[in-house]
């Protein structure tokens, strides 16, 4: 079982790690995008004590990052609500941007590199002109790809905002419209909740956040999301326990929608690989069958390192890490109007400068986009 | 036990195997390269730095390998990577000491969101510092080189880092990036310190190495508390002049050249302001160094007596 | 001709629980985490800004110079509120306020 892995188990197994160990953790910990959500973790477990100078200084490095970016996600929340106010659509948040926005504990110390809405299907063209209206542009580039993402996918062609560059993904369904499964997508948007204290904003009720989470366990395409998808998971579903009756909801809501099979594996796995506390008869306990044949594939995915952790030499493959991306991407943008401001009552010779957000250090080389 | 104890042999080994292990500052790394042209050079550019025990946490684990397949000899490349996560494109085999360099600067950037990183020079006279921001082209390094030859020690070339806990600098104590022009007048101006054979065509131009003073990597760990703020500019022609800053104006100053202050938020606007507050803030126009370096010796002086 | 109004945005006042400020030389630095915003304000853009950082609250120019002259009774009042529009010109720019829609 992987360090990562077995520390998210078991935090107070921290207490017998050598300096060694403490290296592989933190860099394993970053390979999955998990160095906040594990430094959160450990100080919840009452740990903070036991964790040495050096790999507590990472963790707070990626626990702090993360925190930033929640600014930025609550900002970017609230000018897609001055975008979509006007036209009269609802703004519904899922993923990471609805974590964040509500408050959740699945949004501690977690990165999320781009924010996700649902939208009405039939509001979907007058949802497309008034993000471009407000600065949104789309990624897709030609006419094939426009095509595919509207006729197979599940969402608009992913956005950019022009001037901020933060990334928006447009849904419709929380599945493609080819997939096997159907839940109905009026069913998310009737059951959706204002979030108290920011009106206008909503997100999906807990326990669709949750089967959306579960759906899309098996559908990422780079294995080494999958422990981070499974903490989400985890901590979306320890929330929900805090709420008696809560948990009896989220079954029928399952039958309801016809998610029934993807939230039982679900459960199973994150209960196997995370110990996440599921009542009796949701257990982790699969009998035989194809579930289990794909459970213990993926099983070994999961537990398999996340990256070369060996003592000698570093593998020579290059692999993109969604934290850079994270970190290089989502730079808000600074002070707009402070020369302005400052010209208020100043003198002329006062020497003034503009912040931006042009980083005046380069380096050498392009940056690689992740 | 320092780099400059181990055999030219040994360190050669250790680069092409299992790594050289250092400390600059705060940060442990380990350096592997499969490039052996590097090793002399390297060896005597972090000559006085101490070594670190292989057991002990690595904060960096950084690689410079020869270009892949075909481009490890035609057109040959270096590869940055830290951690196997490549930040960079390939750059041509020749430049791999400076990507070396531009790497580690990459990483404490990139991974350091635990204190206050400026993009500055910061030197120390005694326990006090004086942090140099500047855009590129200001002439900082030229500057920071020339203090370090005139008895101000080396914290940093380029990345000044400040602690979120008790607002002093942590020194790196790295070598110091030279460019074009700045790479003869600092030959000239400090004939014993050891500079790098020039390195040409990099996207800054013609780029030298200089290793910082043994005394600069043997006080590293000595935390200095800055003192002085100071925005150097290279002006052919004039006289040496310091102007005073306004607070406010420092406070900008500092955080647009902060590379993380956004980044932290709460924490970067209070160790911003603590700096403002500790700091004498002021304006520099330059053209001799001589002159330029007077100056910082008299704020120096100023500040030992103000303290007596 | 109506009187010209105005009032903060929403920005403003969501982000208003999490402003820092720091007293500097030059007046006030203004730091909005929500916003991802550091300014620099003189004192009479600051002031000029307290006064309409409440919900439902605005002013005019004339409302904020008699503010002004309130507090400063010394100040020659046409200089008074050409320092005034001067803040609230920056402070718009900066989308701290904004006129007031007519309804």
């Amino acid at each position: 079982m992987s360090l990562l892995v077995q520390v998210f188990r078991q935090p107070d197994e921290i207490q017998r790690l050598q300096a060694h160990e403490w290296d592989l953790l933190v860099r394993q910990a970053r390979h999955a995008n998990l160095l906040g959500r594990l430094h959160h973790r450990l100080l919840a477990a009452g740990l903070a004590a036991d964790i040495p100078q050096r790999p507590a200084n990472h963790l707070l490095s990626g626990a702090v990052m993360a925190g930033q970016q929640h600014h930025s996600i609550r900002r970017e929340v609230r000018f897609l609500r001055e975008a979509l106010a006007p036209a009269g659509i609802p703004l519904i948040l899922l993923k990471g941007a609805a974590y964040v926005a509500a408050g959740l504990p699945a949004a501690e110390g977690r990165l999320f590199a781009d924010v996700d809405i649902l939208v009405p299907r039939e509001q979907l063209g007058e949802a497309e002109s008034a993000l471009m209206m407000t600065g949104w542009q789309s990624t897709a580039l030609d006419a094939y790809d426009q095509r595919y993402y509207r006729r197979w996918m599940h969402e608009l062609p992913a956005m950019q905002h022009i001037f901020r560059g933060t990334a928006l993904d447009v849904h419709h369904t929380i599945l493609p419209p080819t997939a096997r499964l159907k839940p109905d997508p009026r069913l998310l948007v009737e059951a959706s909740v204002e979030i108290p204290g920011l009106p206008g904003v909503r997100t999906l009720a807990l326990p669709d956040l949750i089967l959306h989470s579960a759906t899309h366990l098996f559908h990422e395409g780079e294995p080494d999301n999958l422990l981070r998808d499974l903490t989400d998971l985890d901590a979306l579903l320890r929330h929900l326990g805090t709420t008696p009756g809560n948990w009896d909801v989220l079954t029928a809501r399952a039958r309801q929608l016809g998610l029934e099979g993807p939230l039982r594996l679900a459960l199973r796995y994150t209960c196997r690989v995370l110990g996440t506390p599921v009542p009796a008869g949701l257990d982790c306990l699969g009998a035989g069958g194809p579930g289990q044949r794909m459970l213990d594939a993926i099983y070994s995915r999961v537990l398999r390192p996340q990256h070369p952790s060996t003592a000698d030499m570093l593998s020579p493959l290059a692999r993109k890490s969604l934290y850079i991306r994270a970190h290089w991407l989502r730079m808000p943008p600074h002070l707009l109007a402070y020369h302005l401001a400052h010209k208020a009552l100043f003198p002329p010779a006062a020497l003034t400068k503009p912040l931006s957000d042009d980083k005046p250090y380069e380096e050498p080389g392009a940056k690689k986009a992740a | 036990m320092r780099i400059c104890d181990l055999s030219p042999s040994d360190f050669r080994a250790q680069l092409g195997g299992d790594g050289i292990r250092l400390a600059t500052g705060p940060f442990n790394c380990r350096l592997q390269s499969g490039i052996g042209e590097i090793a002399d050079e390297l060896a005597r550019l972090y000559a006085h730095h101490t070594l670190v025990a292989s057991s002990a946490f690595t904060d960096f684990h950084i690689a410079v390998q020869p270009g892949h397949g075909l481009r490890r000899w035609l057109r040959p490349q270096a590869l940055f990577s830290v951690d196997s996560v490549e930040p960079f494109t390939p750059l041509p085999r020749a430049q791999a000491l400076p990507m070396l360099e531009w790497g580690l600067n990459w990483c404490v950037t990139a991974y350091s969101q635990h204190i206050l990183v400026l993009h500055a020079a910061a030197v120390a006279r005694g326990n006090r510092a004086a942090i140099l921001p500047a855009p590129p082209g200001s002439g900082k390094s030229t500057l920071c080189a020339a203090l370090v030859n005139r008895g101000w020690r080396l914290l940093s070339d380029e990345l000044t880092l400040i602690s979120l806990e008790t607002g002093q600098v942590m020194g790196l104590a790295r070598p110091v990036n030279l460019k074009n022009a700045s790479i003869d007048i600092i030959r000239a101006y400090a004939p014993d310190a050891f500079l790098t054979r020039p390195v040409h065509d990099t996207t800054k131009g013609t780029v030298a190495l200089m290793a910082p003073t043994a005394a600069s990597v043997e006080a590293v760990d000595t935390p200095a508390t800055p003192t002085w703020m100071i925005l150097p500019r290279y002006r052919a022609g004039t006289d040496a002049t310091l102007t005073p800053m306004g607070s406010g104006n420092a406070f900008l100053q500092i955080a647009d050249n902060a590379m993380n202050y956004h980044i932290l938020g709460d924490r970067g606007f209070a160790a911003v302001g603590r700096m403002v507050d500790s700091c004498q803030s002021f304006g520099f126009e330059y053209s001799r160094l001589d002159d330029a370096i007077a100056v910082f010796d008299r704020l120096a002086a100023e500040a030992e007596s103000a303290a007596r | 001709m109506p009187v010209q109004r105005y009032v903060a945005t929403a920005a403003l006042l969501e982000g208003l629980q999490f402003v820092l400020w720091k007293e500097v030389d030059e007046g006030w630095v203004r730091f909005d985490p929500s916003a991802g915003q550091t300014l620099l304000l003189a004192p009479i853009s600051r002031f000029v800004l307290d006064q309409l950082a409440h919900p439902g609250r605005a002013l005019s120019v004339d409302d904020l110079s008699y503010a002004v002259l309130h507090e400063e009774p010394d100040a020659p009042p046409d200089d008074c509120r050409l320092a005034v529009s001067a803040a609230v010109d920056a402070l718009a720019a900066a989308r701290l306020i904004e006129q007031r829609r007519p309804s």
